[in-house]
């Protein structure tokens, strides 16, 4: 638009880049979990760890919505009280990354020199290892709990996200408006709190619900492998393994329907991740 | 030779992260609860067995000089024996090294190619139905655990259609292949046992499918991304408007600066796939890298988890030092 | 002289469907070029110059919606078929983009980029076309161009990148060559060698157009010039006519806001003497290390100058010569590596970080690009609150401060809750004037203040650092690559070049007498649009 006269210029719209729908689809998947998860009691007759001795692998029926594992307990009461713990220990974990990550990310971006050059190094060690490896020995290390779970997940995650923090701020560092408030005569401390920081969150916001995604996949993963959450209490990956053994004899349900809601809500946080990453324009 | 000097540079490179990987492999293994000496005694050992057995694998001594005895050892080639089986750890590395590449490249390689060619076929139709498909089809995949996708496909290929092979194996037991360089389609193939190599190729389908499945859909994603990108770009508009010929355009001025920034996501996707295909071989029984580090691990076998932790840090670092050749080598803007 | 219509336009109208609604971008636009005609389109940004030679080679955004129509030799571009489009791009007209180092493919060597045109409209094979492109290298004035036929884009100068660009549109043979801002980047004395070689091109096949927003350097070269104002054509007609009897009001608004550098500053009194310099560089030097202790780059070499009270000292260079760094070394943002800079005969290099810090309500700078200089998140008040925390006012006279402030640029007491992306270029850049006055600094440094404005709105905010400067109660230093804008606001004038001053005096002296040869062929470079009138006139044109 031509301006005839800049004092006249109307205020510019904020420009609208899409990504809605997928933001919308996305929440409404969680919003259902998470429903889920806190009705769950409400929501099935059975509890999570509840046995039915007349009722062991039955498939889906009346009794049974979904069935019954090879314990006797009742599939979809079990699928419902796990979303509880997946949900929590994944946004715990995402938590505890961007806190701790996104701090060391800030302060050796913002630092520099040696400490950047030495944090950074530390970093590639870190990542240079097996992700199970390293869970599983701080798991070990702090004994087998949902605490030490949150940790090793959201301690795996921190460098990515100082990563993402210190690539973010040594950009922002390069704009004329921290050249300017220094000009303006801000202290350090100033500068980095209150023009560096408030900036450089976003990104990191912005991927923390595909990192949620990520996060879950992970937990059920370890649960899988046995390395995870302990059987009997409830959750996706614990209870595909359990299953995974009745597969191949053809009692599909055990494991197919904790995976699908295992998938759906992953696709969830995605969907939310996705559509974020569109709107703020570093994704079409 | 510039090349050679970079080369030798990101080698050197190599020895820190090495140094400190195997540091924090040590110290993080050893401070573990359970003691794998408890695990191998029988039963009836007495206090002075126990004892023996400690100093037989040289656990009795202070830390720092296990270290230093295990780095000397390493330096000289020699990664120890297990504790819990006494055979030499380089032995079974060899032999699970290659089952777990041969998954992993295969898996990789048909990801590529999917991943390339859907990738810019969708960023040509951006926003038109067979982009949105591909772009649903990418968001999907990524949400996909693997261990359960794998279930999923042999309920359905094994179980029901019964067109796969049991997961169990990676070749018909009706098959004898003596290994020539481990890679088992490879070894049939030398033989020019081409039956074999069929069984071989059948019984690494649901695998590799399951795999490529779950890493395509990242792959695809950036493809699309940076074919965007470079269909957006002023360089991409203005050969475009210089009439030039589709073939040209597509191969000169699209294919080539949309690859520039593959490598290094695919180094990425690869590296974490060795870390962790030990879900994927779980499933398939698959007696690969990750199932027998897991084993390792589960019973604090130290020398197992050592060479395992060794073996994918230097496999990493070297994948992305190839990808960062290969990058320069599509890039002239970058230096080496 | 001129031959057949090559391109005609008429009824052009574009409209672009957006998320907030349509947007006509192109307003019934009619226009025709002949052959050996050089046409110039000007306007601002937004006004639609782009989409104009988008629609020439039918490369408009896909939620375009076209009515009328547009012919390159009697051919309806709008009606063409896949294989005649692709054909007309490029033989029939052919656009040299916009910065021409990102517009060229950055992974194939520009030889490669040319002969690809070559084969694709004038059928030759790969020898020839190779033979062909070098003629091409040597056509458009490129050094040593056998060997720049294996550069990569961005082992070249933007100048050469220029050339590069107009060999390639040229390659295609197009019956039409678009230049659109082939100036922008570009110091003056390499744009008049650029729009001269462009220029040249017109024939008795081909006709050009010329597209920019500044009006003074292309005036030298078209024959006729076309007023673009958000998306109509607002006046057209022969150049010497346009710019000395314009007719539309928003031509004579463009015109009256170019700077002329004939045009001799209004007398605002002397300023004001006594006491000592306000601001004193003494024999200063800067070098950027690089890593590793290697040799580094030397910006500045044995800098030296003053500046007092009430005093304007204009700073002007081509780019590359050092302005940036000597103003980041004034600010202490910088420290010299030999020499000394003092405010009010005190040694920035001497203060602590926090003393520095304290001395800064003593100085404050206006930077170039007006939006990237202010914190996005921040509301208008918060950003010119910015330095009074380093005094701690009252709420209430702080709040009274921000609003004098305002009011002062012009902008008032209503901006203060809005963001940065709420606002327009100019707006910004009186944010970021409001922002180093509200503290009352006794010097203050104008760093390239108006170059990433729109011509217009550049009037405007000269006009309002005029008005500053009169006022005669500060120093100011005015840096800028524009040698006209600096003769209208400046006391005294330094000429910087490679890092060193090469000449200093008043202003009235310097542009009159120039010693330097160096001055005198920068004075010499610069268009003007009262001489380039005259001499259109001259030639009956």
């Amino acid at each position: 638009m031509a301006v005839v006269d800049d004092l006249t210029h109307p205020p510019a719209k904020r420009v609208r880049r899409g990504g809605d729908g997928l933001i919308a689809a996305g929440s409404l998947i969680l919003l259902i979990v998470l429903f889920g998860a806190v009705a769950a009691p409400w929501l099935s007759q059975w509890g999570p760890t509840e046995i039915d001795p007349i009722a062991f692998l039955e498939p889906p029926g009346p009794g049974h919505w979904l069935g019954t594992d090879g314990n006797g307990m009742d599939i979809w009461s079990r699928i419902l009280f796990a979303a509880r713990i997946d949900l929590g220990v994944a946004v715990a974990s995402v938590a505890l990354a961007v806190l701790v990550g996104g701090t060391i990310g800030l302060a050796t971006g913002y630092a520099g020199g040696w400490v950047e050059e030495t944090t950074m190094r530390l970093l590639d060690i870190v990542q240079a290892f097996p992700v199970f490896i390293l869970a599983l020995t701080v798991a070990a290390l702090l004994g087998n709990s949902l605490h030490t779970l949150i940790l090793a997940i959201g301690l795996i995650n921190a460098p990515a996200y100082a990563r993402l923090m210190r690539a973010e701020v040594r950009s922002l560092k390069s704009h004329i408006y921290i050249e300017a408030a220094e000009c303006a005569g801000n202290s350090r401390l100033s500068i980095l709190f209150r023009h560096l920081l408030p900036n450089a969150l976003t990104p990191l916001l912005v991927i923390a619900p595909l990192n949620c995604g990520w996060a879950i996949l992970m937990l059920a993963g370890l649960s899988f492998l046995g390395l995870g959450v302990a059987v009997p209490t409830a959750e996706w990956g614990a209870m595909i393994s359990t299953g995974a053994a009745d597969v191949v004899g053809g009692r599909w349900w055990t494991s197919v329907f904790p995976g699908l809601a295992l998938f759906i809500t992953v696709l969830g946080f995605n969907l939310i991740g996705e559509g974020l990453l569109q709107r703020t324009g570093q994704r079409r | 030779m510039r090349l050679t000097r970079y080369i030798v540079r990101r080698l050197l490179l190599l020895i820190p992260v090495l140094i400190g990987v195997s540091v924090l492999t040590f110290v993080l293994i050893r401070v573990l609860p359970g003691d794998p000496v408890l695990l191998i005694v029988p039963e009836t050992a007495t206090e002075a067995d126990i004892q023996q057995a400690r100093e037989r694998f040289g656990l009795d001594r202070p830390l720092a000089a296990q270290y230093l005895a295990y780095l000397g050892d390493v330096l000289r080639g020699d990664l120890g024996r297990s504790i819990t089986t006494n055979t030499p750890v380089a032995e079974q590395l060899t032999r699970r090294v290659p089952l777990t590449l041969e998954l992993i490249v295969y898996a990789m390689g048909l990801a590529l190619v999917i991943a390339v060619v859907g990738g810019i076929y969708a960023a040509r139709r951006a926003g038109r139905p067979s982009d949105h498909t591909a772009r649903v089809a990418a968001l999907a995949g990524n949400s996909l655990p693997e261990f359960w996708l794998g279930l999923v496909l042999v309920l359905i290929f094994y179980q029901a259609l019964g067109w796969a092979p049991p997961p169990a194996g990676r070749i018909s037991p009706l098959f004898s292949v003596p290994p020539i360089t481990g890679f088992i389609t490879v070894d049939t193939l030398l033989q020019g046992d081409l039956p074999a190599s069929f069984s071989a190729l059948h019984h690494l389908m649901l695998p590799v499918l399951t795999l490529a499945i779950v890493i395509t859909a990242p792959l695809l994603r950036s493809v699309r991304a940076s074919a965007l990108e470079v269909i957006d770009s002023d360089s991409y508009r203005c050969a475009e408007s210089h009439g030039l010929k589709d073939r040209v355009l597509l191969f000169a001025y699209l294919f080539r600066l949309t690859l520039i920034r593959l490598p290094t996501l695919a180094a990425l996707v690869f590296g974490n796939l060795l870390g962790g295909s030990v879900l994927v071989e779980y499933v398939f029984s698959w007696q690969g890298l990750g199932q027998w580090a897991l084993r390792g691990l589960l019973l604090r076998d130290y020398p197992v988890i050592q060479a395992y932790v060794l073996v994918v840090a230097t496999f990493y670092v070297l994948v992305f030092l190839i990808a960062d050749l290969l990058q320069a080598a599509l890039d002239p803007r970058v230096e080496v | 002289m001129t031959g057949a219509d090559v391109l005609e336009i008429s009824d052009l109208t574009v409209d672009i469907d957006g998320p907030n609604g349509t947007v006509r971008a192109l307003d019934q636009v009619s226009l025709s070029v002949a052959a050996g005609e050089v046409f110039g389109l000007v306007g601002e940004s937004g006004g639609g110059k782009s989409m104009l030679a988008r629609s020439i080679v039918r490369q408009l955004p896909g939620r375009a919606r076209v009515s009328g129509s547009v012919q390159v030799d009697g051919r309806d571009v709008f009606a063409m078929d896949a294989e005649a489009l692709r054909q007309h791009r490029g033989a029939g007209a052919a656009l040299c983009f916009q910065t021409p180092r990102s517009s060229l493919s950055p992974a194939r060597t520009v030889g490669h980029q040319i002969v690809d045109r070559l084969r694709a409209h004038a059928g030759m094979d790969e020898t020839e076309a190779w033979k062909a492109a070098l003629a091409l290298f040597q056509q458009v004035g490129i050094r040593e161009p056998e060997r720049r036929l294996g550069a990569f884009p961005h082992e070249m100068s933007g100048g050469q990148c220029q050339r590069v660009m107009i060999a390639l549109a040229l390659a295609c043979g197009p019956r039409l060559l678009l230049a659109d801002e082939p100036s922008t980047g570009l110091d003056v004395t390499l744009t008049r060698d650029i729009l001269a070689l462009i220029a040249a091109q017109a024939g008795k096949d081909r006709g050009v157009i010329v597209i920019s927003h500044d009006l003074a350097a292309i005036a030298a070269i078209c024959d006729r010039i076309g007023v673009l104002e958000t998306g109509r054509l607002v006046e057209i007609g022969p150049t010497a006519q346009l710019l000395t009897r314009p007719t539309h009001p928003y031509t004579k608004r463009l015109v009256a806001a170019v700077p002329d550098i004939n045009r001799v500053r209004a007398a605002t009194g002397a300023p004001a003497g006594g006491g000592g310099p306000l601001l004193a560089v003494e024999n200063a030097d800067v070098v950027y290390r690089s890593r590793f202790g290697r040799q580094g780059h030397q910006a500045l070499f044995d800098v030296s100058l003053s500046l007092r009270k009430g005093e304007t000292l204009g700073i002007v260079g081509e780019s590359g010569c050092g302005k940036s760094t000597l103003s980041r070394t004034i600010m202490g943002l910088i420290r010299p590596t030999r020499g000394r800079v003092m405010i009010d005969g005190i040694d920035l290099a001497g203060l602590g970080r926090s003393r520095l810090r304290h001395l800064r309500n003593r100085m404050q700078m206006v930077f170039q690009d007006p939006i990237d200089a202010l914190n996005p998140r921040r509301s208008v008040a918060q950003i010119v609150a910015d330095p009074l925390r380093l005094i701690r006012l009252g709420r209430a006279e702080q709040d009274r401060r921000i609003d004098a402030i305002l009011t002062d640029v012009g902008l008032g007491p209503d901006y203060r809750k809005r963001r940065p992306h709420e606002l327009s270029g100019g707006q910004a850049q009186r944010v970021g004037i409001a922002r180093a006055l509200v503290i009352d600094p006794a010097l203050v440094v104008l760093d390239e203040p108006t170059s990433a404005l729109d011509v217009t709105i550049q009037a405007q905010i000269l006009e309002l650092i005029r008005r500053l400067t009169a006022r005669r109660d500060r120093g100011y230093l005015f840096v800028s690559h524009d040698l006209a804008i600096v003769r209208s606001i400046c006391d005294r004038v330094m000429v910087l070049s490679e890092g060193r001053v090469v000449e200093e005096g008043p202003t009235d002296r310097l542009f009159e007498a120039p010693q330097d040869p160096y001055t005198r062929r920068l004075l010499a470079a610069v268009p003007s649009l009262s001489t380039v009138s005259e001499r259109h006139a001259g030639n009956g044109g």
